[in-house]
């Protein structure tokens, strides 16, 4: 039984890492937008911490308001029309939402670097890849422009593009999709940051090309010790990349621990029934998946108490009631949750699961194809 | 150097004007429904639970015609323009009604009357009654306007869409005829066909047909161009539609958008550009009262004091009238605009 | 450029048969030249029995009823200025259906939407549920077959579990025959009987559902399959990955006889010779010694790559 007393404070002083080590911490950040159809409550309440060398997971769906609270890290969220009610943002302990624009904006590119989905909108597509490289370095440090360049060349290099010299003089377009990707990184990388944030980083490329992007990050952090936030809603990405996850919904937490204790023991209703929607390749008799019904909520109406009630098939009255908090499965564990009801998603993962219709299914039935393609050739003349 | 997402959106479904979005919906398990092709069975329960905090507010949806009005509703000027067409087209359609002189009457004994009792706008060097002349002058620029604006509207649309639909020959074709329809200056085309034609109203209206519908025409291949790959127009041709169906009902709706724009701005041309030709004393004949032949009689009175009334009543009469259409269409851009956007 | 360079398929009714691949590699090219919407610039597709590559426009047209498509993007593929209902009833009028005052609402019934919403228009609605639209399209007088093209991709994890079960449903109540077209080898997994890998324009490998992924044969559906990651740390924890250098090659100049070898792991642990056979000739698409399990490889060979 989770012990009610304690806060979050007393949770967090619990666990095993001293504060120093503790890279980049949120805590309470609240993002709200004033639009037209009314408060649009993205953040709502949410506490994160990554650490030295270590991958955060922080995973949500559309509308799960993972991405707001990175982008406000970085001061990329325009305000107005956004208001953040509440929010402390430490960088090494040190506060940094308290600090005068100008020094935010040194943090920022120094210490704390982004990635994103789609390396173009970070890459001007008319300057050359080599001088934007270097231009972040010389934002950040004083050297000279010969220096910068170097580094740049460097850095290309290090994230693995052959012949770093001539690609240094190239314009993005004239990269593929998984060299942006790439590029970015390097980008990134300018200034030795301690902490790296990657929104989606490998969402648009190719599986085959996502496996060289992580195993590229990965060797970084361990090169570097980088720590680094990885935001997405690729399970899988998070079972073979990250080490603690963050389970978002409808703007807030709802349940963060360890990647083992996640995927094992779940216990909020909604990492419960993520994690019975997705599709497995590695079954052969895969079990029936068990959607979610109905879909995400507004955030401009995010329902009471605990906002996932309504598709919730634990849901009580109770659930209504107040906003639950996150609070630990056990005194002293890492791995908190904000369910009222972990008991019946325990009951539920243990149940044996239902059988998938195709794993009944035969592949061949014996009767003649209704379909039958013979040779097909298709070409586009090129213009 | 790095683009923002947009804040997050309201829920999709919540993008028309605050109604309930949709829900699943719980099938019932014994009904059968027998259906030409096909049978029915229910949904299963677990998979379209209904939200219970949807509440359901009047069912049944206001038209797309509604949504454009409330939207259009929302840029003022656009609203003031708007009532300003209504009034010149009320004045112009019940302008026998409205005159209190036969605008045609001169009355050479009493020319250049400055504002008075008898005639409120004064009269004009012709001695008609300049309030008289100005309404007929009106219902010209609005039967001209909007004629030419229809006309202009339906060859373009449809020359625009073939070429753009179509591609390849009709497509070369019809551009290089429009870019030699464009190439020549407004005028001195409409001078051109007049010269031919001779002087009359019709003729001009004509010639400003004959330079206008190009300018529509591009504007619907361009986006008869983008809309022919979208994948709705692709999902029509896996349902069968023919090639025409597609243009009339997927294509034309989705694209006519800033050719309607465009066609309201161009009344607002077709009336300065009769009234530049009257002006240059081609067109419309001497004895009609149209508001750039006013403007061109008063020529020689410009510098007499007391006879402002000559020239300022019709030069104002076309700007307000280009103004009004001007904003009606700048109002129905903005009206327009988000539909074709799809919502999302 | 050479989309799709000769490529052989058999589906079986009730079954489905999904199509996988990266970017390039001609799968949506393919499945629409299948179906006619973009002309093919040879070869021969039956269905039912019928060759429809051979019909005139209006035959085809006609021939349309058995031949339907969901498409990958639930925001573009429905008109937005058309109410569902008009969406729907299009394809009544079109290949002669009957429409009562039923059918409409029978029909997304059968779909899992609620019959109130037919007036409504395409903007009203969620992506999973536009999605149900384009699938009730689909299905709507009882095609011989539905091509699916990517039809969850755009969709959020927990709706995509909802759309696949309702095809599934949708195939067991009316013996829909599938073509999946995916790059998600998970989703695959789920819902294939077989499965086609796809490598610039050429089939590389085809097989049994099962058997392709427990015993794949050919170099890069091995990679593939170990890219993708599992959601399961512990399976994650043992598995090897093959990680391929480069990026997918441009259909416009791929490169001599086998098209894979510049990113192949196998290619490079070959001699000298082997790597010329490679280099100069294109493996043909040919059985192995398992049965329904076809490669185009000239040195094929099974490795386990899903577990580790």
């Amino acid at each position: 039984m989770p012990d009610l007393t304690k806060s979050h404070e007393d949770v967090l002083a619990d666990t095993d890492v001293t504060p120093a080590e503790r890279v980049l911490e949120v805590r309470d950040l609240r993002v709200h937008f004033d639009t037209p159809a009314g408060i649009v409550k993205a953040v709502d309440g949410v506490n994160w911490h990554v650490d030295a060398g270590e991958t955060l997971a922080i995973v949500g769906e559309s509308g799960s308001g993972k991405s707001v609270s990175a982008m406000t890290i970085l001061g990329l969220v325009p305000s107005p029309p956004a208001t953040f009610p509440s929010g402390e943002v430490r960088l090494h302990g040190r506060s940094l939402l308290d600090l005068p624009e100008s020094q935010q904006r040194k943090l920022r590119g120094n210490d704390i670097a982004m990635i994103f989905q789609d390396p173009l909108t970070a890459l001007n597509p008319v300057f050359r890849v080599g001088d934007q490289i270097a231009e972040m370095v010389r934002v950040h440090q004083k050297v000279s422009k010969a220096a910068a360049n170097k580094k740049a060349i460097d850095l290309l290099a290090e994230v693995g593009i052959p012949n770093p010299n001539t690609r240094a003089r190239q314009y993005p377009h004239e990269f593929s999709g998984g060299m942006r990707q790439r590029a970015m990184i390097a980008m990134a990388l300018a200034n030795d940051p301690k902490v790296l944030l990657a929104d989606e980083p490998t969402t648009a490329l190719d599986v085959t090309v996502q496996a060289q992007i992580m195993l590229l990050l990965e060797e970084l952090q361990q090169r570097r010790n980088t720590a680094i936030v990885l935001i997405t809603h690729d399970l899988g990405l998070v079972a073979s990349h990250a080490d603690r996850i963050a389970v978002m919904y409808a703007g807030r937490i709802v349940e963060t621990g360890t990647t083992d204790e996640i995927f094992a023991a779940p216990r909020h209703a909604y990492t419960y029934g993520l994690l019975s929607s997705l599709a497995r390749m590695d079954h052969a008799r895969p079990a029936k998946l068990e959607p979610i019904p109905g879909q995400p909520p507004s955030l401009s109406r995010v329902p009471a108490g605990c906002a996932f009630h309504p598709r919730c098939a634990f849901a009580t009255d109770a659930c209504t009631a107040e906003i639950p908090e996150l609070l630990p499965m056990a005194p002293g564990s890492g791995h908190l949750h904000a369910c009222i009801h972990p008991g019946s998603v325990a009951e539920a993962l243990a149940a044996p699961k239902e059988v998938a219709p195709s794993a009944e299914r035969s592949a061949t039935t014996g009767k003649a194809p209704v379909v039958e393609v013979t040779d097909l050739v298709k070409h586009f003349p090129i213009r | 150097m790095t683009t923002l997402p947009p804040p997050p959106d309201a829920h999709p479904s919540e993008a028309g004007q605050g109604r309930t979005p949709p829900t699943e919906t719980t099938g019932d398990p014994d009904a059968v429904h027998p259906s030409g092709a096909l049978d029915q069975r229910a949904v299963s329960a677990v998979e379209a639970k209904t939200p219970a905090t949807r509440k359901q507010k009047r069912s049944g949806s206001p038209s797309a015609m509604a949504d454009i009005w409330n939207r259009y509703k929302r840029n003022k000027l656009a609203v003031i323009g708007l009532v300003a067409v209504a009034v010149i087209l009320l004045m112009a359609i019940f302008q026998p009604l409205i005159t209190p002189y036969d605008p045609f009457e001169q009355n050479l004994y009493n020319t250049t009357a400055p504002p008075d009792g008898d005639h409120i706008l004064g009269t004009d060097v012709l001695g008609r009654d300049m309030f008289s002349a100005l309404v007929y002058g009106a219902r010209l620029a609005m039967v001209v306007g909007i004629g030419t604006m229809l006309m202009s509207a339906i060859v373009g649309v449809s020359f625009g869409a073939l070429a753009g639909y179509r591609k390849g020959l009709a497509d070369t074709l019809t551009m290089r005829f429009t870019d030699i329809l464009l190439a020549f200056p407004l005028l001195v085309g409409a001078i051109l066909v007049v010269r031919i034609f001779g002087q009359g109203v019709l003729p001009v209206a004509i010639a400003l047909v004959v330079f206008g519908w190009p300018t529509s025409a591009r504007l619907m291949r361009g986006q008869t161009l983008a809309l022919r790959e979208s994948e709705y127009v692709e999902a029509a041709r896996s349902i069968g539609a023919s090639d025409t169906r597609i243009v009339i009902r997927h294509i034309l709706p989705n694209a006519i958008a800033p050719v309607v724009v465009y066609a309201f701005t161009s009344v607002g041309v077709v009336i300065v550009a009769m009234a530049a030709l009257s002006f240059l004393g081609v067109g419309v004949p001497a004895d009609v009262p149209e508001w750039g032949r006013l403007i061109s009689q008063s020529y020689s009175f410009i510098r007499v004091p007391g006879s402002e009334h000559l020239w300022l009543a019709p030069a104002i009469a076309i700007v307000i009238t280009t103004l009004a259409f001007a904003f009606v269409a700048d109002g129905l851009r903005d009206a327009l605009d988000p539909k074709l956007r799809g919502g999302n | 450029m050479q989309a799709v360079n000769g490529l052989s398929l058999a589906i079986e009714p009730g079954t489905t048969l999904s199509l996988v691949g990266e970017s390039g590699c001609g799968k949506s090219t393919a499945a629409r030249a299948i179906l006619r919407l973009h002309e093919p610039t040879s070869g021969t597709v039956e269905i039912g029995g019928k060759n429809v590559t051979a019909l005139g426009p209006t035959a085809l047209r006609k021939a349309r009823e058995d031949m339907q498509i969901v498409f990958q993007d639930p925001y573009a593929s429905l008109n937005p200025r058309l109410t569902i209902r008009q969406i729907l009833t299009e394809k009544y009028n079109l290949l002669g259906g009957e429409v009562t005052k039923d059918t409409i609402s029978d029909l997304l019934d059968t779909v899992g939407l609620s019959a109130e919403y037919a007036d409504r228009y395409p903007h009203e609605f969620s992506g999973g549920q536009r999605q149900r639209v384009g699938i009730a399209r689909a299905i709507a007088l009882n095609p011989k077959f539905v091509v699916l093209d990517e039809p969850v991709s755009a969709l959020d994890v927990s709706i995509q579990a909802q759309i696949l079960n309702l095809l599934e449903r949708l195939q067991d109540d009316f013996g829909l025959t599938y073509l999946f077209i995916a790059h998600d080898l998970s989703v695959v997994r789920h819902i294939s009987d077989r499965v086609a890998v796809m490598y610039l324009g050429q089939i590389v490998e085809i097989a049994d559902r099962d058997d392709l992924f427990e015993a794949p044969q050919h170099p890069y559906t091995q990679a593939l399959i170990s890219a993708v990651p599992i959601p399961d740390p512990t399976v994650e924890r043992v598995r090897q990955r093959i990680v391929l250098t480069g990026d997918v090659p441009s259909p416009a100049n791929p490169p001599s006889g086998c098209r894979f070898r510049t990113r192949c792991w196998k290619h490079l642990e070959l001699s000298e010779s082997d790597k010329q056979r490679c280099i100069e000739e294109p493996p043909p698409l040919r059985g192995t010694g398992t049965e329904r399990h076809d490669v185009a490889c000239h040195f094929a060979g099974v490795r386990e790559v899903l577990h580790g």
